[in-house]
């Protein structure tokens, strides 16, 4: 996945036991997850060093609830990969239910 | 060679597009959440004036330290809100593009502003602040909205670059204006040296009167961009939209924009009149103040006008009562804001609650007003329902709204020219009449209709809080249903650019 992910593409389960590629159509949102998503980490981890360096409360509250922010944020982005691969699966299997039929 | 060259009279259909509205819901969401939180603080302040007692004593709850949260809960959280929502849904649909960037930008513009206003409210109960009006967060959290903002800027250009469209629709020049000054204005003016990098202290850069006139720099700016340009782009859209009609004057939108857009930039140094900045620099904002007058009011008449035939929509839309009543306030501030930089009314005004009432006709009438119109006419689209759950809440909330601008507004009037002339009152020995004390206590019965006021525009909030609720929530605006009762869907033809 994380090869997918670097080349924004998708994996989309075709038929049972096997994938099939699509490249291009969600590639500029994988992207920007990955974007999105390293610049949060790197947020996150300057909340945990003014946090462990603060001088007053308000640098100790902001740097421990930046982590907090963005700990909170990666696990939203890793969370809506996951049901949006949930939701290709279901769509792919609603989609070759609905072909079954129509060979019936 | 296309089809549509092949056959001229055919109109071409084009692909719906996919736009990224989640983002919209959530700015929705939260500009109304917001908005109660900016209401409820805004009542409790007001109390306070009335009976100070109410701060309880404690450091957190007192004038000094909640004033900063009412007003960033006000301007950046409420009209922040609404600004970042609306621009996102305007620049797609008249686009015909989605959001560039993808979710996750869209996300973190979202969730990093109200992370951003959640901290900046904590700082200032803490006792932090760089105590400059409208610009109080310290140099971290700046930073922080600095990269938000980026990502703002980002996800507007870039949709603007990838547009199906190949005009740029007025609107979107308002956004624009408001996006890209806003992050000059916030950059120049918190320029500051932090005591240590583990530290929230800072200094800023500038000093003495410079400091000042920096400072007044970007707050005059921060109305002018912030709610006025922002909130224009929401006029240019939604009120064709509610109207059913197209802007009376394209052309006079686009002349309204420019010169809006050069005149304001030079007006702050009005808040500084009769202090150590030079002469010419507050005549100069004077002047331009002045000179303002006529763009604010060519841009309140297209509003209006574009209701040309169809005024009798009023009637029946309370929700486009809002944004009508908007521009009329909008008409009345920018004459009231330009007559009171005039040096001479300004010395009676300056300190005085006059100028907390201006503010407020502008906030409440014009920002929140115009804000209300927007998100009534968003909602039903926005979570794919037949209409709003009741138009009778709407008109209720309309009304007692209006009634506590207006209970607010007089009462400042009335105090505040009050204060200025017992301030400048002397008696027949050439000693001052009245002493600041005096002036204080006759403020009293004034506050409590102040107070009064607020309690008012924020009961017409809960009421459309509970209205809007209902609208997504309840199975009376369920689409399917009103399809099936041949009931009509909300207004909203092509019009302003879609």
């Amino acid at each position: 996945m994380l090869a997918a992910r670097l080349t924004g593409t998708t994996f989309r389960a075709a038929k049972p036991g096997g994938v099939e590629r699509e490249r291009g159509a969600n590639m500029d949102i994988e992207v920007g997850d990955l974007v999105v998503g390293l610049l949060v980490a790197v947020l996150g981890l300057i909340g945990l060093v003014l946090a462990s360096g603060a001088l007053d409360d308000e640098m100790y509250l902001f740097g421990l609830s930046l982590a907090g922010f963005a700990a909170l944020f990666e696990l939203g982005l890793i969370r809506r990969h996951f049901d949006r691969r949930e939701a290709v699966r279901v769509h792919a299997a609603a989609e070759r239910a609905g072909e079954a039929g129509a060979h019936v | 060679m296309s089809d549509a060259a092949l056959h001229p009279g055919a109109m071409a259909v084009r692909a719906p597009v996919d736009y990224n509205m989640a983002v919209v819901r959530k700015f929705t969401i939260a500009a109304m959440f917001w908005g109660v939180v900016a209401f409820l603080v805004g009542v409790y302040l007001a109390a306070e004036l009335s009976w100070p007692a109410l701060n309880l004593g404690y450091s957190f709850t007192n004038f000094g330290r909640l004033r900063p949260v009412h007003t960033s809960a006000a301007i950046f959280a409420f009209g922040g809100s609404a600004l970042f929502g609306t621009s996102f849904y305007v620049v797609q649909r008249t686009c015909r593009a989605r959001l560039w960037g993808g979710e996750a930008l869209a996300d973190f513009v979202f969730w990093g502003y109200q992370f951003f206003i959640v901290m900046a409210a904590l700082s200032y109960v803490m006792g932090f602040s760089q105590s400059q009006e409208y610009a109080e967060p310290e140099w971290h959290l700046d930073v922080f909205l600095t990269l938000v903002w980026v990502a703002y800027a980002a996800i507007f250009l870039g949709t603007l670059l990838k547009r199906e469209e190949s005009h740029i629709y007025v609107a979107n020049w308002f956004y624009l204006a408001f996006i890209l000054t806003i992050a000059v204005l916030h950059i120049v003016n918190n320029m500051a040296v932090p005591v240590s990098i583990y530290m929230a202290k800072s200094y800023s850069v500038y000093s003495g009167v410079q400091n000042a006139l920096i400072q007044w720099w970007y707050g005059h700016n921060a109305v002018g961009f912030f709610l006025t340009a922002g909130f224009l782009g929401m006029m240019y859209y939604f009120i064709p939209k509610q109207a059913n009609r197209p802007v009376y004057s394209y052309r006079l939108s686009v002349v309204h924009f420019w010169a809006l857009s050069f005149t304001y930039i030079w007006a702050g140094p009005h808040h500084l009149h009769y202090t150590s900045l030079p002469d010419w620099t507050q005549t100069l904002g004077m002047v331009f103040s002045v000179i303002l007058w006529m763009p604010s009011w060519g841009g309140m008449i297209n509003g209006l006008m574009t209701l040309s035939g169809a005024w009798d929509k009023l009637r029946t839309d309370p929700a486009l009562r809002f944004s009508v009543t908007a521009v009329g306030f909008y008409g009345m501030s920018t004459f009231e804001g330009p007559m009171m930089s005039i040096r001479d009314v300004n010395a009676l005004s300056h300190y005085t609650d006059w100028t907390i009432g201006h503010v407020h006709s502008g906030a409440l009438g014009w920002v929140a007003f115009i804000s209300f119109g927007a998100i009534y006419y968003m909602v039903p689209l926005l979570w794919n329902r037949s209409g709003l759950y009741s138009t009778k809440l709407v008109a209720w909330h309309y009304w007692i709204a209006t009634l506590g601008i207006v209970f607010y507004i007089t009462a400042m009037w009335v105090a505040g020219i009050m204060q200025g002339l017992m301030w400048r009152a002397y008696d027949q020995f050439g000693f001052l009449q009245y002493s600041f004390v005096e002036s204080v206590s006759a403020m009293h019965p004034y506050y409590v209709i102040r107070m009064l006021g607020g309690v008012m525009f924020l009961t017409g909030a809960l009421i459309m809080v509970f209205n809007l609720v209902m609208t997504v929530r309840s199975p009376s605006t369920d689409t399917k249903a009103a399809r099936d009762d041949g009931a009509a869907l909300p207004a909203g033809l092509a019009v302003a650019g879609e």
